[in-house]
């Protein structure tokens, strides 16, 4: 009696345990297509922004404002030790601000 | 027979199969199979063995083809069996590995991979080539003729059935998903990625562009092929019919490895401007083309590298194969009175030539079997070689050079670059046309100490400048600044090669001649108000094509840097075939131009007036 309680027990388990580890890879298929779709939206959206940054379309849009560039005599640049960046400012040795993401995010379409 | 005993057994009457079920009770249990139907009839007493033969036969038959079914299922068949169910089961993905991106210094991508699908069509399958091809041509805004060809032709030239053709490959998702909802029949699509340009015909001769297959066909695209490819990887799963994942079935993943992402030290913003600045001035001089070169003297930094007339690297396909090229280093020009700088340099470096000495300059002067010109008549004049830079004489910088000689006038030139590849990291560089000093003829030298005779690409005579304002160290110039790997880890480039051509002192002496130049003499077109700038002009002819001459046709140029006392940036601008031909005319406002939108995007402030050098001729 005992015996086939247990063997009951055993494997009304067995059967749930089954359908427990069935049921979380159907979801691990959905989490994994719901990330793939947000890495596509993610690309997309970064390419939307790299666009939209352009200097093509900035220079547009100030002209259409009645914008001008300034000669450089015109900029007047103040400096703080510590606060500002060094003149030129382009040869720095740090990485992209999204090469931080890019273990996480990734490029992946 | 057995039907007959059958029937045999049926017409025997009730009370015969009672009496026959009283005998067996009679005799008991143990003799019922000995004895009882046995005895009575001799059919009887031989059917049961015989079925039981019967039986065995069957059995064993049975059991044989079952075993040899079971042999054939299980060793003869077994590995293209166990192959078929793994073929319908076990699915071996490819990952993909991303294209790494290319950013500009501030860390904006230039180019980036993007998911796309590609388009195919099984023409077997296509009901209307016609009408579909209108459809499709429409939807991904291509020309319907050759779809309609693809869609109509279903056999090969050797009569085989064609299943799959390409229609477009690359086409971007939101596209490729209004064509999939046409649901057109034969047409299907596969996931791929495309390459993209966000700034459109920004830099597009540095970039390059990337074919069908993701591979590298131009520009830094080309010559970083490998690093930014990555390595794809791989997933086997196992799927229920409909595609489902098996539960428990485990699956066995290689992830990729995205190529590494390229860090430019293009600006994006001085390359824009560069390249409007170059537009407008070829336009305005009727040039056929030119180019612009912004660089850091001190790092080698390529800020902005334009070439005109461009394109649009998300086009690629359908541009002029002649504007494909980054002509500033695959292309050589003779680069003209620009050249005179180093003609200086070398005799002040040589100290063949005082920096008050005078020189009496006609306007013209035989050397060997040629007469050459200054570019314009003048009565014979007295000049220091800050007069002869200045006014762009080549009757003075041939006396010049004469000082020099040309075994050492060929070794500055090839220390300051010529003849060889700056190496800053491009396919197709060009190392220039420096001929052996031996080859010279009579006249070399005297036409290489004003620029004609010898070709360089407009990088390595912007090198020359750079070197001038790098306190007389030539650095390697470099388009990369370093790499992301897959973790976003930034590995800088490599420190780029120096070497010293002249002195510190000889370099600034020459900035000060460079900065007179523009303040008094050819140069003052290039003069930006606020700032004091370094340069010199140059208006070059250009040769004819396999044979020796020129043509009627001429370059103009002017590079110069500024700052002048604290040079922060250089700047060759390079006009090709203007109609207005002096590089003071044409090619200084471009410098100009340029340079004060780079001095105000850098905040560089201005610096003090270089003092005047010893001059002879007075200005105005």
């Amino acid at each position: 009696m005992l015996f086939g309680l247990i063997v009951a027990g055993l494997l009304v388990g067995i059967v749930t345990l089954q359908a427990f580890v069935a049921q979380q890879s159907f979801r691990m298929q959905d989490l994994q297509e719901r990330t793939r779709e947000l890495q596509l939206q993610y690309g997309e959206l970064k390419a939307q922004a790299a666009a939209l940054s352009a200097p093509s379309r900035v220079a547009a849009a100030a002209q259409r404002h009645g914008m001008v560039l300034p000669d450089a005599s015109q900029v007047q640049t103040l400096r703080v030790p510590g606060i500002d960046p060094p003149p030129g400012g382009t040869t720095g040795s740090d990485a992209p601000p999204s090469a931080a993401l890019k273990p996480v995010i990734g490029e992946e379409p | 027979m057995t039907q007959g005993r059958h029937e045999a057994r049926r017409t025997s009457s009730p009370n015969t199969r009672r009496a026959q079920h009283g005998r067996h009770e009679a005799h008991g249990p143990g003799a019922h199979g000995l004895h009882g139907p046995h005895g009575k009839h001799a059919a009887d007493h031989h059917g049961p063995a015989h079925r039981v033969m019967a039986m065995f036969v069957v059995a064993a038959l049975g059991l044989a083809t079952i075993l040899t079914r079971l042999v054939v299922l299980q060793v003869r068949d077994a590995n293209a069996l166990t192959s078929m169910a793994v073929d319908q089961r076990v699915r071996d993905l490819t990952l993909p590995a991303p294209r790494g991106t290319i950013f500009d210094d501030s860390g904006t991508e230039l180019a980036m991979s993007l998911p796309a699908k590609d388009v195919y069509a099984d023409p077997q399958l296509v009901r209307d080539p016609a009408s579909e091809a209108r459809a499709i041509a429409k939807t991904l805004k291509i020309k319907v003729t050759p779809v309609r060809k693809l869609l109509a032709t279903r056999t090969d030239s050797q009569g085989d059935l064609i299943h799959f053709v390409y229609v477009q490959r690359g086409v971007a998702l939101n596209v490729a998903a209004r064509l999939e909802r046409a649901s057109l029949p034969g047409i299907g699509f596969t996931s791929d990625t495309r390459r993209y340009y966000p700034a459109g015909a920004l830099a597009p001769q540095v970039l390059g562009f990337v074919g069908v297959d993701g591979t590298g066909l131009a520009g830094l695209e080309r010559q970083y092929q490998q690093l930014l490819t990555g390595r794809p990887g791989h997933e086997v799963v196992q799927e229920d019919p409909d595609g489902t994942l098996i539960p428990q079935a485990g699956s066995t993943s290689t992830p990729p490895v995205p190529g590494d992402d390229l860090v430019l030290t293009i600006d994006r913003d001085i390359q824009y401007q560069a390249q409007q600045s170059l537009a407008q001035a070829v336009r305005a001089n009727g040039g056929s083309g030119g180019s612009v070169i912004v660089m850091d003297p001190h790092s080698g930094d390529i800020l902005a590298m334009a070439t005109y007339p461009w394109f649009d690297p998300n086009t690629f396909a359908e541009a002029n194969p002649n504007y494909l090229r980054n002509r500033t280093v695959t292309d050589v020009y003779e680069p003209g009175s620009v050249n005179k700088v180093i003609t200086v340099a070398a005799a002040l470096q040589e100290h063949s030539v005082g920096l008050r000495q005078r020189f009496v300059v006609p306007d013209q002067i035989r050397v060997y079997d040629a007469v050459i010109h200054d570019a314009e008549t003048h009565p014979v004049q007295t000049m220091t070689l800050a007069d002869i830079l200045a006014y762009s004489s080549n009757v003075g910088a041939i006396k010049v050079a004469d000082t020099i000689g040309q075994d050492r006038f060929y070794r500055y030139l090839r220390r300051f670059g010529f003849g060889q590849p700056t190496g800053v990291g491009f396919p197709g560089e060009s190392a220039g046309i420096l001929p052996p000093v031996d080859t010279w003829s009579g006249v070399s030298l005297a036409t290489m100490a004003f620029g004609q005779g010898l070709a360089v690409t407009p990088l390595q005579m912007a090198s020359v400048y750079a070197t001038i304002a790098n306190d007389g160290v030539w650095v390697q110039p470099r388009l990369v600044r370093g790499t992301v790997d897959a973790n976003g880890k930034f590995q800088p480039a490599p420190a780029p090669d120096t070497r010293r051509v002249v002195s510190e002192h000889t370099a600034a002496v020459v900035t000060r001649m460079l900065a007179y130049a523009v303040d008094i003499g050819t140069g003052v077109e290039a003069q930006i108000p606020g700032f004091w700038v370094a340069g010199k002009t140059g208006t070059a002819r250009i040769p004819r094509q396999n044979r020796p001459g020129y043509t009627k046709k001429y370059v103009a140029s002017f590079i110069g840097f500024a700052p002048a006392s604290h040079p922060a940036l250089v700047i060759a601008a390079v006009i090709d075939d203007p109609a207005t031909i002096y590089g003071g005319v044409a090619a200084a406002p471009l410098f100009k131009n340029v340079a004060r939108f780079a001095l105000a995007r850098l905040r560089i402030p201005p610096a003090a007036k270089p003092p005047i050098p010893p001059h002879a001729v007075s200005p105005g």
